[in-house]
Parts: structure tokens; C-alpha cells; sequence
């Protein structure tokens, strides 16, 4: 017959002695292949090279520039997580190909409902189950209507986001705002501190790791990499493209609801008028952190290194008293930077 | 029969191992199929031939689960099977190397072998070891493609025809009865067409039934025992090897 195989190397009846071969044929890629093929190359060097800057100044003209300052570390370790937490959803459904931007409005809206229903005597377990119903409810109707009648889920989360925002001050009356105080303890391992760290902080690092463990090392993430990097092909494989984004639609949606419960446990009061732009920051952040717009590509480290260097730049600006504007701008420029690096480099290497 | 291409059709009479019948695909006013009846025997490489766009992809996709036909009927055994999705299709033993490939560019070359199937533990996380070490043995075994170093690169690094070798040497370690392939050595060497020409062979005789779509007639005969020629979304004609030739292959495309 035609086949070029000898008997030994049949590949149809190809025997366990195979692997030996294969092990001295085949090897891990190389530190250099993953670091140059890693999304978030380009984040890391901004974030540490800007580190790296501000420790120098803050070193030579500590008088000026206090960044070594510990009451200055610590502001910024909890910052770091405001934003942060509510991208980590956002760029697990990136991932998947789709947008959320009615996070804005289930940050502010499903702890709303959470305080709502612990002022009116429910137990907290229950309250914060309610609240996160809702929001997963809220990614649930992002999903299914982006899906089912195929429009784009920028237009659907960006309706939601407007709905979603006038539903709490339309149940409630608007500007209202409502305490919440949970039991101490509740509020200590929220947002207590540990040593000069944060707990807010530790509980951002907690859900990157969840994250990264689902992204990374779960068949969910491959599903989540395979649908947003190619549809069809991920179908073709037998992956349910449908039920995976609407996990992540739902994911991102919780994600959000979670940041919201850390957000009105340090306040200790949950209010009902928006908080402007989280939404963008947090695609900011993704984008920033080298995750594709298009889908199928990115890593949860990006993420983080993004949610940093956004506190980082926020922090720079105001010790070396510049006007608040020059956040947005630096958001801007590192916005277009950092994709057009990611295009480089992709490109060519 | 033909000694070369083996025992095709072994008990007359038996139900095939698959059948389709009266299959009918529209898109729009384009009528894909059109009332196709098609089977695949055990132990046999159907080639499934045709002008370019007869209707030849359509009806493989239709058989792997990914199409859903407006009309038809599907029979394994002599038994309905269902196939209305690509899980269902795969369950009924078919697996598929489709046309355009079908791999995710920015997912890497293991994380594709894998996807849709992966190797989890009870709580759904990756067997990771496991993974790398059978994508290793699957690069090894079928396809030993020149270039691809580790499982680990993103298949958007590899040319046309390594990851054409790639979507082959999945679909070939996760067959089981029956293996569809769409223009598999549309961009392979020759000498790996060679090699997947002689892997049909050798599935055949082992217990897998090949579907080959090709536009190459030189390679359809040498590893096909029986031959089915579409032609504007029907089937024109099935004819066994050894009840024709080349020249009349040729004709029966040519004339449809
Ligand atoms: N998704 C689709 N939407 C619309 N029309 C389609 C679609 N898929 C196939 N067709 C049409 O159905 C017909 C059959 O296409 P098919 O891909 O099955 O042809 P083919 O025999 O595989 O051709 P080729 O040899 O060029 O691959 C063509 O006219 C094609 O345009
Ligand atoms: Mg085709």
C-alpha cells in the first residue's frame, strides 16, 4: 500500500513505548517562548518599571515624593482593589469575546439590594445571596439577549447599564443611601487589616487565584479561551459556545456584585447614585493588562499588573500634587500604548 | 473485491454501519443537498467526490453534528441514531477533520487537541500531566510534522500545513468508528500526504471506516474501495472500485 510507515512505527497501533520517543522529540516551550507569547508582557514592564521609578524617588527626594511612606503603600494596596476586583469579571467574559459594561450599575445596584435586605432584619448570609441573585440574574439577561438575537454585547451591556442604573433609585427614590453595618467581624475580615496589609488587598489576590484557576487549569477556561478565540472551531470541537459565555456573562455580573459588598462594608453605607466609570476602568484595566478585544487571548497576571498600574499612576499623580485629570490622560495614553505594544509583539518578536 | 483495498461490505444484506437517508440542506434559495441518500460500510474508505461546491462539505458537517439538516434520517446498525449535535455525533463514534481546520489560533497546540474533551478530575480542573503527555505521543504518533517543537506553541505560529497535521493527528487519536476527512492533504508534503493516505489504510483494516472528501482522483483510488460522486447537492452515482476506473471517475465528475 501507499503508507511510508514501517510496522514498528504504526501510528494506528502506536504502543506506549511511543511516549519515550515523544518525551525526547517534544519539550515544554522554553522560558523565553512563554514570556515573549505572554499577554502580559507589556503591563509587566510598565508596572515594574514605574515601581522601579517610584522607589528611586521616593528614596532621593523623600521629602517630596513620600512613596515609601507605609500610610502611602498601604492607601495604595487598597485602592489596588476597587477597580481591580469588578475587571477580573470583566476580563473573564473579554476572554470569551464579549463585553460587560453594565458592571457599573451591579456594583452599586446588588449590594444596594444587599443592604436593603439586611436593614430589613434578613440574615447577612441570605441579604448578600439575594444580592448576588441579582446580579447574576442581570448577567444572566445580558447573556441570553446578546446571544439569542446575535447583537453586539457592547450594545446590550451599555442598555444595561442605563437600566440597571435608574432601577435602584426608581424602587427607592434617587440619592438615597442606607447604612449598613454588618458585625464586626464581618467587617474586619472584609476590610480589616493584616499586619500593614490590607485584607481587601489579600481578597483581591484570592479571587485572581480563583480566577487564574479557572482560566488556567480549568476546562471552563479552556471553553472560555476557545469560544472567544474561535467560535466555529470551538463548536466544531463539541464546546456549547451558548452556556460558556453565559458563564462568563454571569461570572462578570457577580464579580462586580462582589467588589460592590467590599465597597459598601468599608463605606459602611450603600448608596444609590452611580459611581461613574468603573465600567471603562475596568476595560480599561483589561486592555491595559494585554487581554485581546476581540477575544480568545489574555491572563488573569495582566489583570492585576493593570489594576496596579492604574493606583500606581493615581497614586504618582497625587504625591507629586499634579491636577486629578492627568489620571485620565495617563489612562488614555496607556491604553493605546499598550495595545499597540501587544500588536508589536505579536507581530514580531 | 479489489485484494489491494481490502474486505469492503462484508455480509450483503447487513444493515451498514451508517447510513443517511434522504438527506436535504438549504441555505436560503442555495440547495446545499438535496434528497442524499448516503452510507458507509464497515471496514471502507468511502471517497466522496465532486465539483467545488456540490455539497461535499455540507454533508460531512451534517454527519459530524455541526449542521443540522432540514430533512433526513440517520441509521448506525440499522438502529436511528441521533446526531443533532457534535457531542451526539461523537458518541455515535464519528469524528471529523474538517476543511478549514477548525483550530483556535491563540489557544496552543495542546490546549486544541483537548478542547471540547478534556481530561478532568471530579471537580472539572485539567489533568494538566496527562494532557501534556498524550498531546506529546499524538504529535508523535500520526503526524511527525517537521518544525513543531513542544505542545505548548500557539497554533497561529504554525504554517498551513502543521496545523493541518495537527487537526489531523486529534481527530485520528480520538476516532472510533468512523473518521471523516474533509481535503485533509489540502496543504500537506507530499510525504505526509503519503502518511495520511496509508493511516486511511490502515484504519480501514483495523475497524475504522473513512470518509475521504478529495479533488485529487489519483489519491481517491488508490485508498478507496467505493466511490460517491456529488454533483449540485445530489448524489449522482456510488460505485464500487472494482466496478470502474480511473477514466470513468474522471468522466462521471466532469459530466455532472
Ligand atoms: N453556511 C453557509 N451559508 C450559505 N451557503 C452555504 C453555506 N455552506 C455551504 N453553502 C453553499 O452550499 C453549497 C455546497 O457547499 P459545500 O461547502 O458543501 O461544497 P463542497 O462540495 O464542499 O465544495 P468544495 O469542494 O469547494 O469544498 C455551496 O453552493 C455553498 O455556497
Ligand atoms: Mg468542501
Amino acid at each position: 500500500m501507499s503508507s511510508t510507515s514501517t510496522p514498528s512505527e504504526s501510528p494506528v497501533t502506536a504502543g506506549s513505548s511511543v511516549h519515550e520517543h515523544a518525551k525526547r522529540r517534544y519539550r515544554e516551550a522554553s522560558l523565553w517562548t512563554r514570556v515573549r507569547l505572554h499577554p502580559a508582557g507589556p503591563v509587566a514592564i510598565m508596572f515594574f518599571g514605574l515601581l522601579a521609578a517610584c522607589i528611586i524617588a521616593g528614596l532621593v527626594i523623600p521629602q517630596n515624593f513620600a512613596f515609601l511612606n507605609p500610610a502611602n503603600l498601604t492607601l495604595l494596596l487598597k485602592q489596588i482593589p476597587n477597580y481591580g476586583m469588578v475587571a477580573l469579571g470583566v476580563g473573564l467574559l473579554m476572554i470569551t469575546g464579549e463585553f460587560d459594561l453594565s458592571v457599573g450599575s451591579v456594583f452599586v445596584v446588588a449590594p444596594f439590594a444587599m443592604a436593603t435586605a439586611y436593614a430589613a432584619d434578613i440574615p447577612l448570609p441570605i441579604a448578600i445571596l439575594i444580592g448576588f441573585a441579582i446580579a447574576a440574574l442581570i448577567g444572566l439577561a445580558n447573556g441570553v439577549i446578546t446571544l439569542r438575537f446575535g447583537i453586539p454585547s457592547f450594545i446590550t451591556t451599555l442598555g444595561m447599564l442605563f437600566i440597571v442604573r435608574t432601577s435602584a433609585p426608581f424602587l427607592v427614590g434617587y440619592a438615597r443611601s442606607l447604612n449598613f453595618k454588618p458585625p464586626a467581624t464581618f467587617t474586619a475580615i472584609l476590610t480589616g487589616n493584616l499586619g500593614p496589609i490590607p485584607a481587601q488587598f489579600i481578597w483581591f489576590l484570592v479571587m485572581a487565584l480563583v480566577c487564574y484557576l479557572i482560566l488556567n487549569r480549568h476546562f471552563l477556561g479552556n471553553h472560555f479561551f476557545a469560544a472567544g478565540g474561535n467560535p466555529g472551531a470551538a463548536r466544531f470541537a463539541g464546546i456549547n459556545v451558548f452556556w460558556t459565555k453565559i458563564a462568563a456573562f454571569v461570572l462578570s455580573s457577580v464579580f462586580a456584585a462582589a467588589a460592590g459588598l467590599f465597597s459598601i462594608t468599608r463605606l459602611q453605607t450603600a448608596m444609590t447614585n452611580p459611581q461613574l466609570f468603573i465600567e471603562l476602568f475596568a476595560v480599561a484595566i483589561c486592555v491595559i493588562g494585554g487581554l485581546s478585544l476581540f477575544g480568545g487571548r489574555g491572563a488573569v497576571i495582566g489583570i492585576v499588573l493593570g489594576a496596579a498600574l492604574l493606583q500606581l499612576v493615581q497614586d504618582v499623580i497625587i504625591l507629586a500634587r499634579l491636577p486629578g485629570f492627568y489620571l485620565d490622560l495617563f489612562v488614555g495614553v496607556m491604553i493605546v500604548v499598550g495595545v499597540v505594544i501587544n500588536q508589536i509583539v505579536r507581530r514580531k518578536y | 473485491m479489489v485484494a489491494e483495498t481490502g474486505k469492503a461490505e462484508a455480509v450483503p444484506g447487513a444493515p451498514p454501519l451508517f447510513e443517511a437517508r434522504n438527506i436535504s440542506k438549504s441555505y436560503g434559495h442555495v440547495n446545499a443537498l438535496m434528497n442524499v441518500d448516503f452510507h458507509v460500510g464497515r471496514n471502507e474508505v468511502v471517497g466522496l467526490l465532486g465539483d467545488n461546491g456540490a455539497g461535499k462539505s455540507t454533508l460531512i458537517k451534517i454527519l459530524s453534528g455541526v449542521v443540522i439538516p432540514d430533512e433526513g434520517k440517520f441509521f448506525r446498525n440499522g438502529k436511528p441514531a441521533d446526531i443533532s449535535s457534535r457531542r451526539r455525533s461523537e458518541a455515535a463514534g464519528i469524528q471529523t477533520i474538517y476543511q478549514d481546520i477548525a483550530l483556535v489560533g491563540s489557544m496552543s497546540i495542546m490546549r486544541n487537541i483537548f478542547a471540547g474533551r478534556e481530561p478532568t478530575n471530579a471537580l472539572g480542573f485539567l489533568k494538566m500531566r496527562q494532557m501534556r503527555a498524550t498531546s506529546m505521543d499524538i504529535l508523535d504518533s500520526y503526524v511527525r510534522i517537521a518544525g513543531i517543537t513542544s505542545p505548548d506553541l500557539p497554533v497561529e505560529d504554525l504554517s498551513g500545513g502543521q496545523a493541518q497535521a495537527v487537526a489531523i493527528a486529534r481527530a485520528v487519536h480520538f476516532k472510533r468508528d468512523i473518521l471523516l476527512l474533509d481535503e485533509p492533504t489540502s496543504a500537506l508534503s507530499v510525504r505526509e500526504t503519503e502518511k495520511v493516505l496509508g493511516i486511511m489504510r490502515e484504519l480501514a483494516e483495523s475497524g475504522v471506516s473513512c470518509v475521504f472528501v478529495t479533488h485529487n482522483i489519483y489519491h481517491a483510488f488508490r485508498v478507496c474501495d467505493r466511490f460517491v460522486v456529488m454533483a449540485h447537492g445530489q448524489s449522482v452515482k456510488s460505485v464500487a472500485k472494482a466496478d470502474t476506473s480511473l477514466n470513468e471517475l474522471t468522466d462521471l465528475i466532469m459530466t455532472h
